[in-house]
């Protein structure tokens, strides 16, 4: 029941943002990915790091 | 304002353990010229000094102090070119679209700010110049002969550049909007290609492109085969290392705004001005956090190419002698973040204490927590000399940055969100908590560009060209600079850039004569 509510939620809130907004939201989480896949890749897997 | 005392208290804490307890457990007290002894023996004797020695009466470091107050010095002034340019044109850019006077008036108190300082940077690297020749004059003879075409294509994007920005600003209203937004526009591009041509030296030092040099027997054009010369020029660090400094040198550049306007705001007694310096802390914040969630991954793939091309090098700045050098790099780059995300709180708190923004607060109060964790786990050396620290690990780095980057990146846009709709707040009315996070901001946006810029030069010591040309006179001048002494240049250098930013921010800002419609 939490969950569908919070969906909701982010719904509406999604539904009252402006073109840009959503863009810039939008973005922010391709370049996250980006970061992470890179982190993960050259962080884990490639440099000789203490992990 | 109890706030600001413990992050302060905090920050003291940091620096005073990683000089005197981090860097003696790492042997950072151990120069790298005694590190390198082995290799230095064997040197090809044409790298070796045949001039005398040219001493400068301060230490044995005195060399490499001169070097590095200039360098470091210019790199500031001319990051003023390399992200405000783009800071300027792009604040022009808004005020054609949106006509809100206070986005002319800060595009061109930028520039003219500008205008004023380009001498200023140009005199510190011309004196970089000279003391290269003077001091260290086989690796200035060498070096200045790879790159005699870049350095060329360097000297005219220079002429260029003061013709840009010379008329971009005193064409100001007297031609057409779109040639004035070519004029900026052009200003960012001639200066984005003036540090590619100068990077291709500054990376070359670190990483060459070849493990010695063999000069034509020849006269010519190129006095190295070309495909040798485009390996020195395109070596593997020059493009990381020039969008590495990019993003840098716009966040500097927002993050010097920030506490510029805070200066302004303190100084001036109207409240249209106070009303107006408040929205430019704000927006020079928003620039500051751009560049500055783009530098941790450049960084990253930044060592890579390091790794690749260098391992000794990486291994001296990540894990041995130096490694506290990047400590205190992602230490200040932890409490930048924290700082930011702190002034964002404290300044929004009227919004975010209305009813219905609950989860909001909640959610930043959340991310001061996360990421005073995140910068406490960054700040753990690893290697020691009582042996490995298990905070260290560089997999919880890794996450503790990514959280950074992430918490960073969300603020950014709630900025953005919030500046586009400025109207809920009440401008001109900031607390001291958020004057004094905006102007923390400006100093630690300066030290992360002049730490970065020592990194890189004691990376490659005790070489002026990694593993070919030595730093003359061997073990009687060690380099790196020592501890103590460094951060004595990074202090000069960082009061004498404040004072001469603000007395020229003084002459150069112009403030609204009325109260404008926010």
């Amino acid at each position: 029941m939490e969950v569908k509510k919070g969906e909701e939620e982010v719904r509406e809130l999604v539904k009252g943002m402006p073109r840009w907004e959503k863009i810039a939201w939008v973005l922010l989480v391709i370049y996250l990915i980006i970061v992470f896949a890179v982190y993960w890749y050259l962080g884990w897997r490639v440099l000789p790091f203490p992990i | 304002m109890k706030q600001i005392y413990g992050y302060l208290i905090a920050l003291a804490i940091f620096l005073i353990v990683l000089v005197f307890f981090i860097v003696p457990q790492q042997g950072g007290l151990i120069s790298s010229t005694q590190l390198d002894a082995q290799a230095l023996g064997q040197v090809q004797p044409q790298y070796n000094e045949t001039l005398p020695i040219q001493e400068v009466d301060i230490s044995s470091s005195g060399r490499s102090i001169f070097i590095a107050f200039v360098m470091l010095s210019h790199v500031l002034f001319a990051n003023l070119h390399l992200g405000g340019a783009w800071v300027a044109a792009g604040t022009e850019s808004i005020y054609l679209k949106t006509k809100k006077p206070r986005f002319k008036r800060l595009a061109r108190s930028i520039t003219l700010f500008n205008v004023i300082l380009f001498s200023a940077g140009a005199t510190f690297a011309i004196g970089g110049v000279l003391f290269f020749i003077s001091l260290f004059p086989t690796f200035a003879s060498e070096a200045f002969h790879i790159y005699w075409w870049p350095l060329l294509a360097e000297a005219i994007t220079f002429g260029l550049e003061i013709f840009f920005l010379y008329t971009y600003w005193f064409a100001w209203d007297k031609i057409s909007n779109k040639w004035h937004q070519f004029l900026g526009y052009a200003y960012a591009v001639d200066v984005f290609v003036q540090t590619l041509l100068i990077n291709t030296l500054a990376s070359g030092m670190l990483t060459p492109g070849g493990t010695s040099i063999n000069w034509n027997s020849a006269a010519g054009l190129f006095t190295l085969p070309v495909n040798v010369l485009s390996d020195w020029w395109f070596n593997a660090t020059t493009w990381i290392l020039q969008f590495h400094r990019l993003a840098a040198a716009v966040s500097y550049f927002g993050f010097l705004l920030a506490m510029l306007a805070m200066f302004h705001y303190l100084d001036r007694k109207d409240k249209p001005s106070k009303t107006y310096w408040d929205l430019v802390g704000s927006y020079g914040l928003s620039f500051g956090l751009l560049g500055l969630i783009f530098q941790p991954l450049l960084g990253l793939i930044y060592m890579s190419t390091i790794f690749h091309a260098q391992p000794g090098a990486f291994a001296m700045i990540m894990l041995a002698n130096r490694a506290w050098e990047m400590v205190l790099m992602v230490g200040l780059l932890s409490f930048l973040f924290i700082a930011s995300i702190l002034y964002l709180y404290d300044r929004k708190e009227q919004i975010l204490s209305k009813e219905g923004n609950e989860r909001l607060h909640r959610s930043f109060k959340a991310f001061i927590l996360i990421a005073a964790v995140a910068g406490f786990i960054l700040v753990q050396p690893y290697t020691m000399d009582f042996g490995v620290n298990p905070l260290g690990y560089m997999s919880y780095k890794l996450v503790a940055l990514f959280i950074l980057i992430a918490i960073g990146a969300i603020i950014f846009v709630i900025d953005l969100v919030m500046l586009k709709d400025p109207s809920d707040m009440e401008w001109g009315n900031l607390s001291g908590t958020s004057r004094s996070y905006a102007m923390i901001a400006g100093i630690l946006g300066m030290w992360i560009v002049i730490v970065m810029g020592f990194v890189r030069e004691s990376a490659r010591s005790p070489w002026t060209i990694y593993n070919i040309i030595p730093v003359p006179g061997g073990q009687a001048y060690p380099t790196p600079i020592p501890v103590a002494q460094i951060f004595g240049v990074w202090f000069i250098i960082t009061v004498m850039t404040i004072a001469t930013f603000w007395f020229t921010s003084r002459v150069t800002a112009e403030h609204p004569e009325e109260a404008e419609k926010i």
